[in-house]
């Protein structure tokens, strides 16, 4: 499990608040599609805008796993080597 | 008092395309009244560009004023989205909605958009293109904007929001696409493929839209004072209309200047039009020319100053109050002629000219009557 960094924590939470265009308080184990309503475009433009913003990039067979902020993070980080 | 033959809306052969209605988001505002109200007061719009926008090649620009995305249109699925859109979506619910944002205008099944564009959002295309270049690797993009980005994105997101069912269009043909999306529903309405239509013209102002004008500008020209905005129609049959006609459309005309001749290719296709509307250019009320800044544009002022009586061309304050409003124009021509007409009780009955012409050789002409009642 990869030690969560805070800072990096909440630029993610930032970058899936906009790309899934939520605009109400959610946790780190809110699912994506069940409880914000977000479909598989949305996941993209997620994975797409985390991969632009660290210059990385990650492999299209992790979107089923980025399914709230929590394993989000983990798929980030695997794909950074954070 | 006028002897001119008035035709009460009524009378109208049945499958007569009629405008019953009409908004605009323009330099003078998001609503209509505004529009009308900046049109008959001759009011100029430019003003000192936002220093946001970055560098320009002019100082001013006549941009649509108080247009915050958010602020208008909410902020669920706005974050994204480019300013081509947006006025499109806040023109479409000035058309349909009343003020409390209830629809006014019922809409059926086969209920048609027609969009005429110059080229969609340059701003959303050129920061995709400069992402891929200059990110780490070439998919480094913002994916979000990537459906904002294809041409017949404002159309669809107008049929989307008001649930529109009927053929969804775009057409791109710079200063003449209003009337070649006017033409385009005439033609599918009278085919039967659509009961009435949603049709208009749309552009955006943006800095990269700014420098693209700049670069085309001939030897000689003026630095673009660019405009942006959106006008909208619903058109219906006459026959099968639901609201008082304001217009009827009796000709629509389109041609190309193959001979480098713009002067000529406007007097004939103006000609055209008068002559299919089965009117003289001596009844001609008001006429309306684009004003391109640009050579075009001043041989269409001297072929219609030519061919129509002088009081027609000052019925209506010129087209560049609003600036260069490219793809938008050719609808807000139109939309300045309703405005000077319903304030002026002798314009029932009259005839409109509206023509456009783009510095790539296209050319349209609309010939109206005018049919608001007055009280």
């Amino acid at each position: 499990m990869t030690t969560v960094v805070p800072e990096r924590l909440t630029r993610i939470r930032e970058i899936i608040a906009e790309n899934i265009d939520v605009h109400i308080e959610f946790s780190d184990s809110t699912l994506f599609i069940d409880e914000l309503g977000a479909d598989s475009l949305k996941l993209i433009d997620v994975l797409s805008a985390l991969e632009m913003e660290y210059s990385i990039v990650i492999d299209m067979d992790e979107l089923p796993k980025m399914v709230n902020v929590e394993t989000t993070y983990q798929v980030t980080a695997a794909a950074a080597g954070w | 008092m006028s002897t001119a033959a008035v035709t009460p809306a009524a009378s109208l052969p049945p499958e007569t395309l009629v405008i019953t209605g009409w908004s605009a988001v323009s330099p003078y505002g998001v609503t209509r009244e505004a529009f009308a109200a900046g049109v008959r007061g001759g009011a100029r719009t430019a003003v000192k560009a936002d220093a946001a926008l970055g560098t320009l090649p002019s100082p001013n620009v006549c941009t649509v004023p108080g247009f915050d995305i958010q602020g208008l249109l909410g902020p669920q699925g706005t974050a994204k989205m480019d300013r081509l859109t947006a006025l499109t979506l806040v023109a479409s619910d000035g058309l349909l909605l009343d003020a409390e944002g209830n629809r006014a205008v019922r809409t059926d099944e086969a209920t048609g958009v027609v969009l005429g564009i110059s080229m969609g959002s340059l701003e959303n295309m050129t920061d995709l293109l400069r992402q891929s270049y200059t990110n780490a690797l070439p998919f480094h993009v913002d994916a979000g904007r990537i459906p904002f980005g294809s041409l017949n994105h404002a159309a669809g997101a107008c049929a989307i929001r008001h649930d529109l069912k009927g053929p969804n269009t775009t057409v791109a043909g710079g200063r003449v696409s209003g009337l070649l999306a006017l033409n385009y529903a005439r033609r599918l309405m009278s085919q039967g493929r659509a009961t009435k239509y949603l049709v208009g013209s749309v552009e955006e102002f943006s800095a990269i839209h700014a420098w693209f004008e700049y670069t085309a500008l001939a030897a000689g020209d003026p630095s673009p004072l660019l405009g942006e905005g959106c006008g909208l129609f619903l058109v219906e049959h006459a026959g099968a209309a639901e609201s008082p006609a304001l217009a009827a459309v009796l000709s629509i005309q389109t041609g190309v200047d193959i001979d480098d001749d713009p002067r000529a290719a406007v007097t004939a296709c103006a000609r055209r039009a008068l002559n299919r509307a089965g009117v003289t250019p001596d009844e001609v009320w008001a006429a309306v020319p684009c004003a391109a800044p640009n050579a075009a544009g001043r041989a269409e002022s001297e072929a219609l100053a030519a061919l129509l009586p002088a009081d027609a061309l000052s019925r209506v304050p010129p087209m560049e109050l609003l600036g260069d409003t490219s793809a938008a124009s050719a609808s807000f021509q139109i939309q300045a002629v309703l405005g000077v007409a319903e304030a002026d009780p002798t314009s029932s009955g009259r005839i409109a000219l509206v023509s456009a012409v783009d510095r790539d050789g296209a050319v349209a002409c609309a010939v109206l009557r005018l049919l608001g009642e007055h009280a």
